[in-house]
């Protein structure tokens, strides 16, 4: 079978993906998960990554709304801005804010 | 018993100064709910320092939220929603400027409703102003929340 | 016999293969027999070869064959952490190839925070040259085995006659191999390969979805996906439905450097129409039909982006029929395809947005010529520190607006009564565009102008707050608004040309200011009851001051229908919810608020206050054309009483309950109360409720009170077995099909055609929509089940009402899908993302 995973930018080189260098076996078992809430989409992914949670790139499920979207943990605009090279050029309409 | 607020604090400063000392950082809202964001960040930056006079910072203010429809109420003839309630929650931490301590902590949480019609173009107009309005009673809450806080800290 | 080795002697020695890489022996005792030039190592031996390790209890290592036999509870740790076990080994000394006996491979993965752990094993196994393992009658499992009983079969496993696990192309073949859920053979599949866990993307048939629907029958929808770049990829997802045919669905999904776009194409030559009502109430004479989806989001720096939402239907029941996008009961209820394209821009307490939008309306109900064509909405808000001794916040905001609309929407007071077009299908006839019965002020509203309104208003403001030595906080205000008005009414086609009967819409320039001053006076007091926490009140008064708001009810009102008069507009400056009305005259608003806040993370809040209107026109006592500000509570000089109490336990739980009590008697003519709480860690459950009651609005079309309930839950009976559920009731169904029957009843009597309208009470407590599901969810295994009832048949165009079945089983590692970025899980409802 296949697997649909996330895309990558452009310029992601690796084609092979990167080995898996954790030598040993970690002993935590597979994450907690969320569980699914909305008719039955996601398949209940994991609980947001408390790094990402810090990072301001995720949301903690305290602040999430109820009955909100997938299970994916949710992004917040700046953990979507992650992964994209944003253009550091000026724009037209940068005077106005 | 009940004394004025912005008076001195129970640790003897003025409570105007310890609020004004408070630096409201950029909200982590969840994706493509930024506008709500910007405008719980614009009143409760006016909500803790209403002089406009910049001055020194004491204190972090870092806040992570999102929000979501209800529909209460709808016409089952027509399949629409007459009302919409958009939920609001808004996770807050104030901290020292270095991020090293949490002085307090918490979860706001509020709503605003709204009127649908057949009209999609002003359901859509009326959903912008109750979020609107749900950012400024969410900043009108979270000011009075850390205002009690550090009035009470000796 | 050898020479007992001293402990842990290690016997350094060259070998061929990669230069320098010597084999490290070690163990308890170390035997050398010169005669057949073998060296024994036993007692938890230890053989280093390079990044990979071998250990078991007795290893002999043969030097003229330069072969290694390993026995009793062999252990070999492969470079990239795999680790194989096994009762013998016969390995080459470069522990590259050789056989193994009952051997076991666990390999473990981190993936976005997920740690997933694979494991093969089989009676016998082959390495070959450290890139294949071969496994003859292996099984493949990504399950933890129990731990108290490990000989039970994991919940899921693959069991083959071979194995193969190339760890250089990363993938796993199986030949003639079973699915066994919990031991229990479940599907046969005769050559199958699947991508190894490290791998994120690989091309190949994703976990099939099953669905049974009333309307589409018995349906499997197998993806299949082309991993054509890392980049950018294809799914093609044919649906195989018993009653209607194959449904294709092709996804396409691209990242550039700084943005990404997908476009999503679905069509179906529907084999059984008769399952959908004929035209012009459902789709039941297409054979057929289709939609085109496009999403695009693309950053131009690090404030501005820009991107659009786009969505194409052949019929308004496209969407439905086929579960095209995901939906939820409150998604169900927003009958909409809005198609927008975007500017935004933010930056610190600045914020420009820039719309365009197409309305498809989706119920039968709706006339698509009613719905505006609006390009552009621009919205501007820019705050900036008052300049010096002014100090204070000077804001700047601008809207422009201009919209197009082919048909006058008309709404007559009381709402049904003349409809534009009622079809009837086998004798029954259904009322579809309301209109009004007699077009004049006080029986007919104009909910959308007929023409083309273009409208620009700016307004500039300014506050500041004074906080006196008593502690009184002082805010004077001022601002200033003007509007612009270039409206050009359409007075030809439909019955566009009544409007004039209902009001004198002004046609070109018309222009409006309102400057207005104001204070707004707190005085919050303080006391702290220690354990019972800090409780502050705050008196709250607001005085404006405005000339009266001119031109009411010769202007459109396109955005500011929506008049809510509750604790969080009472403090607003100027309550209409849009820039087509302003709020003139002299006014106050009065209340106070009371709060508690305690160490233990509760807080309580409660809120009560009055609006009175002291001098000038009050602007919602005269409605405009659609009526805004009549049965609002603002109508009458001293307004209607509003109040909220909100209670918040924890961080988890919040009740919130807002009511508007009649001016005269205190008869509650609003009341909404809400609760949202997660009550983990004490009982795993997490659920949230709306309940809300308006009061009837005659001078709105509402004749008769609406109440309704919405409700979700999800309970997680074990951290694996979860249960979940939404409805959505609708308390006062009974009273609108009353309505329509009795109307029905009376044009039937006036002009007795097809049968007579039957009455059937739909009962007290209608269910309006509900879906329940349920499931099982592991580290290796998801399986759900949902049922889902849809709204009434007639708006989305069934002949009966329509009840969906969808079961989803993945099996982690063989054939997943990451549903974040594609198109159909995000929905927006108003405006208003779905957090994802």
């Amino acid at each position: 079978c296949g697997r649909r995973g996330a895309l990558e930018p452009p310029g992601a080189s690796a084609t092979v993906p990167a080995r898996n260098t954790a030598q040993g076996t970690p002993t935590t078992t597979a994450g907690p998960r969320t569980l699914p809430v909305s008719t039955g989409l996601g398949g209940g992914a994991p609980e947001p990554d408390p790094l990402a949670v810090r990072a301001g790139d995720e949301l903690p499920p305290s602040a999430l709304a109820p009955a909100s979207g997938t299970e994916a943990p949710v992004e917040t605009s700046r953990g979507a801005k992650r992964g994209y090279r944003i253009p550091k050029d000026p724009f037209i309409l940068d005077p106005l804010l | 018993c009940f004394r004025p607020l912005y008076g001195p604090t129970a640790s003897g400063e003025s409570l105007p100064a310890l609020l004004a000392g408070i630096q409201v950082d950029d909200i982590a809202m969840a994706r493509d709910q930024e506008r709500i964001g910007h405008y719980l960040r614009s009143e409760l930056i006016f909500a803790l320092d209403g002089s406009g006079q910049p001055g020194p910072k004491r204190y972090r203010l870092k806040l992570q939220g999102s929000e979501s429809v209800q529909t209460p109420i709808v016409s089952t003839t027509t399949g629409r929603a007459e009302a919409g309630t958009i939920v609001g929650v808004v996770k807050y931490s104030l901290e020292n400027l270095d991020g090293t301590k949490i002085i307090t902590e918490g979860v706001a949480t509020s709503t605003a409703t709204y009127d649908r019609s057949v009209q999609r173009f002003a359901s859509l107009r009326a959903a912008r102003d109750a979020e609107i309005r749900l950012a400024s009673v969410l900043a009108d809450q979270i000011k009075t929340r850390l205002a009690s806080v550090l009035s009470a800290k000796p | 016999q050898g020479l007992p080795g001293a402990a842990k002697p290690s016997a350094g020695k060259p070998v061929a293969g990669k230069p320098g890489d010597k084999l490290l022996v070690e163990a308890d005792e170390l035997i050398y027999d010169n005669d057949k030039n073998t060296v024994t190592a036993r007692g938890n031996a230890e053989l280093h070869y390079g990044p990979r390790t071998l250990q078991a209890d007795r290893v002999r290592y043969d030097r003229a064959s330069s072969r290694v036999f390993a026995e009793g509870n062999v252990r070999l740790t492969d470079q990239d952490g795999a680790v194989v076990t096994g009762e013998k080994m016969e390995l080459t000394d470069d522990f590259k190839s050789g056989f193994i006996d009952s051997l076991r491979i666990q390999q473990t993965v981190v993936k976005k925070g997920e740690t997933i752990r694979t494991r093969f094993s089989s009676p016998r196994g082959e390495r070959l040259e450290g890139e294949q393992t071969s496994f003859d009658y292996g099984t493949y499992t990504a399950c933890e085995p129990c731990r108290d009983h490990p000989e039970k079969p994991p919940l899921w496993q693959v069991r083959a006659a071979k194995i193969i696990h190339n760890n250089e192309t990363h993938t796993i073949y199986f030949e003639d191999s079973t699915v066994e859920i919990a031991g229990i053979p479940v599907a046969y599949l005769p050559y199958f390969e699947s991508a190894d866990p490290t791998v994120k993307r690989k091309s190949g048939f994703l976990t099939p979805r099953f669905i049974n629907s009333t309307a589409l029958g018995t349906g499997l929808t197998v993806p299949y996906f082309f991993n054509l770049a890392p980049d950018y990829d294809l799914t093609l997802s044919p649906s195989f439905l018993s009653r209607q045919g194959v449904l294709g669905q092709g996804e396409f999904r691209q990242r550039l450097d700084n943005g990404s776009y997908n476009l999503r194409v679905s069509g179906i030559f529907q084999t059984t129409p008769s399952a959908f009502l004929p035209g012009p109430l459902g789709a039941g004479d297409r054979d057929f039909r289709g939609s085109i989806e496009s999403k695009g989001r693309f950053y131009i720096n690090e404030n501005w982006r820009t991107g659009w939402d786009l969505v194409g239907v052949t019929d308004k029941w496209f969407l439905d029929n086929y579960r095209i996008r995901n939906q939820s009961i409150t998604t169900d209820y927003f009958r909409e395809a809005v198609s927008t394209a975007y500017l935004i821009g933010q930056g610190d307490r600045s914020y420009f947005e820039m719309r365009g939008y197409y309305f498809k309306g989706l119920s039968s109900f709706d006339w698509q010529k009613e719905q505006p064509l609006v390009l552009p909405v621009i919205d501007y808000d820019k705050r900036i520190n008052g300049p010096g001794e002014l100090g204070g916040e000077v804001r700047f905001q601008a809207n422009i607006t201009s919209l197009t609309r082919e048909a006058t929407d008309f709404q007559g007071l009381p709402r049904t009564g003349t409809y534009l077009f009622s079809p009837s299908v086998n004798g029954i006839s259904y009322p579809l565009y309301e209109t009004c019965t007699t077009f004049n002020r006080n029986t007919c509203l104009v909910r959308g102008l007929a023409g083309t309104d273009t409208r620009a208003s700016a307004q500039l403001s300014w506050r500041r707050t004074f906080i006196d030595d008593l502690g009184q906080a002082i805010t004077p205000f001022a601002y200033l608004r003007t509007d612009a008005f270039f409206v050009n009414p359409s007075l030809s086609g439909y019955q566009n040309a009544l409007v004039p009967q209902i009001a004198s819409v002004d046609d070109g320039f018309t222009g409006r200011v309102m400057p207005a001053v104001g204070i707004d006076y707190r005085y919050p007091f303080v006391s702290d009851f220690g354990p019972l926490g800090v409780h502050t009140l705050e008196p709250i008064a607001q005085v404006i001051a405005r000339p009266s708001e001119n031109r009411i009810g010769h202007l459109p009102n396109e955005d500011a229908q929506s008049l809510v008069f509750d604790d969080t507009s009472l403090f607003q400056w100027d309550k209409f919810s849009g820039y087509d009305r302003v709020e003139g005259g002299v006014r106050t608003n009065l209340g106070a608020q009371y709060s508690v806040v305690t160490a233990s993370g509760w807080y309580a809040n409660a809120m009560f206050g009055e609006s009175i209107q002291i001098a000038g026109v009050n602007s919602f006592r005269r409605g405009d054309i659609a009526n805004v500000g009549l049965n609002s509570g603002l109508e009458t000089a001293a307004s209607d009483f509003v109040g909220r109490v909100q209670v918040s336990p924890n961080q988890n739980i919040s009740l919130i309950t807002r009511a508007r009590f009649d001016q005269a008697d205190f008869k509650v003519n609003r009341f909404e109360t809400g609760i949202t709480a997660r009550f983990a860690p004490f009982l795993p459950l997490s659920l949230s409720a709306f309940y809300s009651y308006y009061e009837a609005q005659p001078l709105l079309g509402f004749s008769h009170r609406r109440e309704g309930i919405t409700a979700t839950a999800t309970y997680n009976i074990t951290p694996n077995w979860f249960v979940t559920g939404s409805a959505l009731v609708d308390l006062t169904h009974y009273l609108d099909t009353r309505t329509l029957y009795s109307e029905a009843l009376t044009s039937y009597i006036a002009n007795p055609v097809g049968n007579l309208p039957t009455y059937q009470n739909p009962g007290r407590f209608y269910l309006s929509g509900m879906s329940v599901g349920a499931g099982y969810q592991d580290e290796c295994t998801t399986v759900s089940l949902n049922y889902i009832v849809s709204p009434i048949a007639t708006v989305t165009g069934v002949s009966e009402r329509n009840q969906t079945v969808l079961l989803r089983v993945e099996l982690k590692t063989l054939g997943e899908a990451d549903l974040r970025q594609n198109v159909g899980t995000a929905t927006t409802a108003d405006g208003i993302a779905s957090a994802h």
